[in-house]
Order: structure tokens, then sequence, then C-alpha cells
């Protein structure tokens, strides 16, 4: 087992944690917070699983996975700002 | 012995954004309104990736994967205020609530006065 | 060296800086890979190159460049204080905090040092930036009285001087 498997585990109690205020949210930009949130933690996700089956390889899916976050909460954003999906 | 202080060094950086990431995490539940909680998700997140990035980049050595991990940490620095920025300019725009002191308030450009 | 000559300037620029970026992702060295990032890098740069590199004399940009570069560790060490502060009051069990929103200008001209000078507070203590005014009045959502301090306490504050040094606006911060 290698050491890093541990905060494997410690990434997944904080998704789980914010994924408390997603479900729960009073607003949608509650949920937006959140689901940027927990994209930041899968970034980290893969870099750690990456080393835990050492294969450098997924490196390139966590900076796919950086860039598809960005856009992501910026499109959303917009779209509820203009769109009037508002609550 | 060097491989050692690698790692020692390695899993205090860990350690380190690991907690930034919990207090984010736990700031995003306990905060009472949406934009106290986007300081938590904002600020903490950007920092503890940093951290965490920032240990396996001492762990790998200087080669074209830790540059990989550099450019990571690069791209989320400059990004993460952008998003942030974005949520809370729709969440101000759509006449979002904001809890203060006093109570629940919606605050409007014009009744902030320029100094 | 006129209009033509700071185009070609940032073309080289932006071009050098796309194909080191595309080596470096894609990790081989051979003669079809290194020929498809000199077309790609090329066609990107030609399009964006006003974008990477503004059209302003070699010695502004690398100035610029430099003191970017002495700007970072001193942002490093508030973003550390912003962290130490925000996780204070998340895990203090009465969580002392007073959010309001405060304006205040900031002397800035233009755009990229108002962005710039935008993602710094928001990364910094307790601040969040809500809009900008083209005339370069911030409003800024705080999370408690002492941040806003910090940044209400001069009229040009601390980090908009700082800012406006970099992108040569503003004169030096003196303490």
């Amino acid at each position: 087992m290698s050491i890093f498997e541990i905060f494997l585990y410690i990434l997944l109690a904080t998704t789980l944690i914010v994924l408390y205020r997603v479900i729960k949210g009073p607003s949608v930009f509650d949920r937006i917070v959140g689901i940027n949130a927990i994209g930041t933690k899968t970034i980290l996700m893969i870099v750690v699983i990456s080393y835990v089956f050492e294969r450098p390889s997924f490196l390139d899916i966590a900076l796919l996975y950086a860039i598809l976050n960005f856009i992501g909460s910026i499109v959303i954003s917009i779209y509820v700002e203009r769109g009037g999906v508002t609550e | 012995m060097i491989e050692a202080v690698k790692l020692a060094i390695t899993i205090v950086l860990l350690l380190a954004g690991s907690f930034f990431l919990i207090a984010g995490s736990l700031g995003i539940v306990r905060f009472p309104d949406t934009y106290s909680r986007m300081h938590a998700a904002g600020k903490c997140d950007t920092l503890g990736l940093s951290l965490m990035l920032a240990g396996f980049v001492i762990y790998q050595g200087l080669d074209l994967v830790s540059i990989k991990l550099i450019l990571i940490i690069l791209f989320v620095f400059f990004t993460g205020p952008v998003a942030v920025n974005a949520i809370i300019r729709a969440a101000i725009n759509s006449g979002h609530k904001m809890w203060t002191v006093e109570g629940w308030k919606e605050w409007k450009k014009e009744t902030v006065k320029k100094r | 060296m006129g209009k033509r000559g700071f185009r070609g300037f940032s073309l080289l620029i932006s071009f050098v800086a796309l194909y080191l970026f595309w080596i470096l992702n894609s990790g081989r060295i051979e003669l079809l890979y290194l020929s498809m990032g000199v077309i790609c890098s090329f066609a990107i740069a030609y399009i964006f190159h006003e974008i990477f590199v503004p059209l302003k004399e070699p010695k502004v940009v690398f100035r610029t460049a430099v003191r970017f570069l002495l700007y970072i560790p001193w942002l490093f060490y508030q973003i550390i204080l912003a962290n130490l502060d925000v996780a204070k009051r998340v895990l203090h069990p009465k969580m002392p905090i007073d959010p309001i929103i405060i304006s205040f200008p900031s002397r800035l001209k233009s755009e990229l040092s108002m962005t710039t000078l935008g993602n710094s507070i928001t990364l910094t203590p307790g601040t969040i930036t809500v809009d900008i005014d083209p005339d370069g009045t911030f409003y800024v959502h705080c999370l408690a009285k002492e941040p806003a301090e910090f940044l209400l306490s001069e009229v040009p504050c601390e980090m908009a001087t700082r800012v406006g040094y970099v992108f040569g606006e503003l004169e030096r911060w003196k303490k």
C-alpha cells in the first residue's frame, strides 16, 4: 500500500462534506460554488491516483479537468445570470 | 538519506494542503450565505491544491512530469479567482440576498457611495 | 523601430512561448511532432499575439515581466496569511464574521492591471472582488472589518500601488 492512499481518503471526506452543500444548498449559486470546489478536489484525486498506480500519463487528464472545471463554472454562472434560471 | 528527507517534506506539504482543503470544505458548509461561502471556496481550495501539488513536485524532482504539475498549479492560480468572480457577479446581478450582522440585505451598486 | 517592429517582437515572443509549451507537453523529440508543433504554435501566435504580448517597446515588456516576478513572492505571503485567517474564522466555534461590501478608487488605468488587482484581491485576506467600474473603482466583499481597513486605509491602497508599479502606472510603494 502506498502512503499516498491516505490522502485519497482525506480528499474523499472533503468531497462528501461539500456534497452536503450541493444537495442541500438553498440557492443555485451555493450549488455552483460546491461544484467548483468538488472539481478542484477531483483534480487532486486524479493526481494522487496517478502516483498510487505510478501512471504519469494521468496528469494530462488532470490538466484537462482543470480547464473543464474553469470553463464549466464560467458558462454555468453566465447562463444563470442571463438565462433567468434564478430561484 | 536524501530520499527520506524528500518524502518527509512531501508528506508535510500534503498534510498542510489537506488541512486547508478541510477548512475550506467546512467553511462551505458552515458559513451562513453564498458570498461568505465563496471566501472559503475561492481561497482555501486554491492554496490547498497548490501546496499538495508542490509536495508532488518535490517528490518527483525536476523533469517533464513535474513541469506538468507546475502547469496545473499556474493554471489554477490564474483561473480560480476568475471563476469565483464570475459566480459572485452572477449572484449580485440576479439580486441574491446577502447576510450581515443586522440581517439579510439586498445589495445594489447605487447604495454604495463612491469615495 | 515602429509599430511594425513591435508586432514582430510580440509575434516572436508568443511563438517561442507556445512552442516551448508544446514541446514540454508532448515530451517527444521526433520530426513529425516537432513540425506539427511549429504549424500549430505559429497559427495561434499569429491570431492571438496582441493578447499575449501587448504592442509596446520590448524594454517596457521585459520591465513589466521582471517586476511581476518580483511581485509574486509578496502576493504569496499575503495568500498564506489570508488562508490562515479564513481557516481561523471557519474553525472558531462562534464564527466571528461581519460581511460588508465596500468600494474604493484604485487609480489604475489599463484593463490588464485592473484584472491583476482584482485577482490579487480575491486571493488575499477575507476579500473578494465583486465588480470593477471602467474608471477604476473596485467593489469588494469583505468577510470582516479588519480586511476592509487594509484596503481603505490609504487612497491607492498598498496592493493597488504595488500592482500599478508593476505595470508602470503608479510610483513605487513607500512605507
